[in-house]
């Protein structure tokens, strides 16, 4: 197996997370919360973005040039 | 000049290999230069999106009661159901780019064809939404009769913003599934393979993208109706 950036297990509680949040967004909408409704619907939806991409898009971890094994060995390649 | 890498991972079946263009050092150096001109690109689709946002925010700020009046008059399970759909989708091209990281073409082809079809789901909906406003006479530039009835200020602006909107991220999903479509098909027929991984991996993080500006849709046009007048 190739060393993945993100693990499947990660990807697997990302979503897990992401239909929670959703979930919580929906009830949430239902709540008399009145100016403040702006406010924490958006909070949530920033959780879920930053979800999206740290652990969908892999910004914060740049994927390994060792990842894809067909990377030549060679004396300036890191891996 | 580097010469063309042949790959060694490659599956048997496939007689194509790895090029790495000439301008490339290495395999690593070219990947790095896709992914990074594909955050370029969704930089500005950032910037478009932001400009709309803003104007979102600015109308809002000014026809609180209006725009509340939209939220409540919108289809709240249909857009909801959507976002369920798209968080989905978003799961299942992820898996499909580590899938097709480790070598397993087929399993990647069938999660790259679930997210398709998702995006048909979510046009399918989006379309259905539509359809229902268009009933209740709720038209594009605040036309039709639902206007007639409801004369809040501000709720025309919430409608046409809506159809702006909601309008161009549909395009944006019509176009992610159809380049996904083109990527399943290319790994289907061996032509993306392991090594090129990072193809299909592009292409996955536009379609999040396009996940992650409906997640700000969604709230907006959906689900906070603001204070009770």
């Amino acid at each position: 197996m190739t060393s993945h950036a993100v693990s499947r297990r990660a990807i697997v509680w990302t979503w897990v997370a992401l239909m929670l949040l959703a979930g919580l967004s929906f009830g949430l909408s239902f709540a008399h919360l009145g100016d403040y409704g702006y406010a924490v619907a958006l909070l949530v939806a920033a959780a879920k973005a930053t979800l999206v991409v740290v652990f969908f898009m892999e910004l914060l971890v740049e994927p390994s040039p060792c990842a894809s094994r067909s990377s030549r060995r060679s004396a300036s390649s890191p891996c | 000049m580097a010469e063309p890498l042949v790959s060694t991972t490659l599956e048997p079946s496939s007689r194509r290999a790895v090029v790495v263009a000439d301008h490339f050092e290495d395999l690593p150096k070219q990947q790095h230069a896709a992914r990074f001109g594909m955050w370029i690109f969704l930089a500005t689709e950032v910037l478009f999106f932001a400009g709309l946002f803003a104007l979102y925010a600015s109308y809002r700020a000014e026809h609180p009661l209006g725009f509340g009046e939209g939220v409540r008059h919108n289809t709240l399970i249909l857009g909801s159901i959507n976002t369920a759909v798209l968080l989905c989708s978003s799961f299942s091209v992820a898996l499909g780019v580590h899938m097709l990281r480790d070598g397993r073409r087929w399993a990647s082809v069938g999660l790259v064809a679930v997210t398709v079809l998702l995006a048909l789901c979510f046009v399918a909906i989006k379309l259905t939404e539509y359809g229902i406003h268009f009933r209740e006479g709720i038209f594009p530039g605040g036309v039709g009769t639902f206007f007639d009835e409801h004369r809040e200020p501000g709720i025309k602006l919430f409608f046409t913003l809506y159809y702006a909107m909601t309008g161009l991220h549909a395009l944006h999903v019509i176009v992610g599934g159809s380049v996904l479509a083109v990527l399943g098909w290319k790994i289907a027929r061996a032509r993306i393979l392991q090594p090129s991984a990072y193809v299909l991996e592009i292409g996955a993080i536009y379609w999040h993208l396009v996940d992650v500006i409906w997640i700000f849709l969604w709230p907006l046009f959906y689900l906070v109706p603001g204070a009770v007048p």
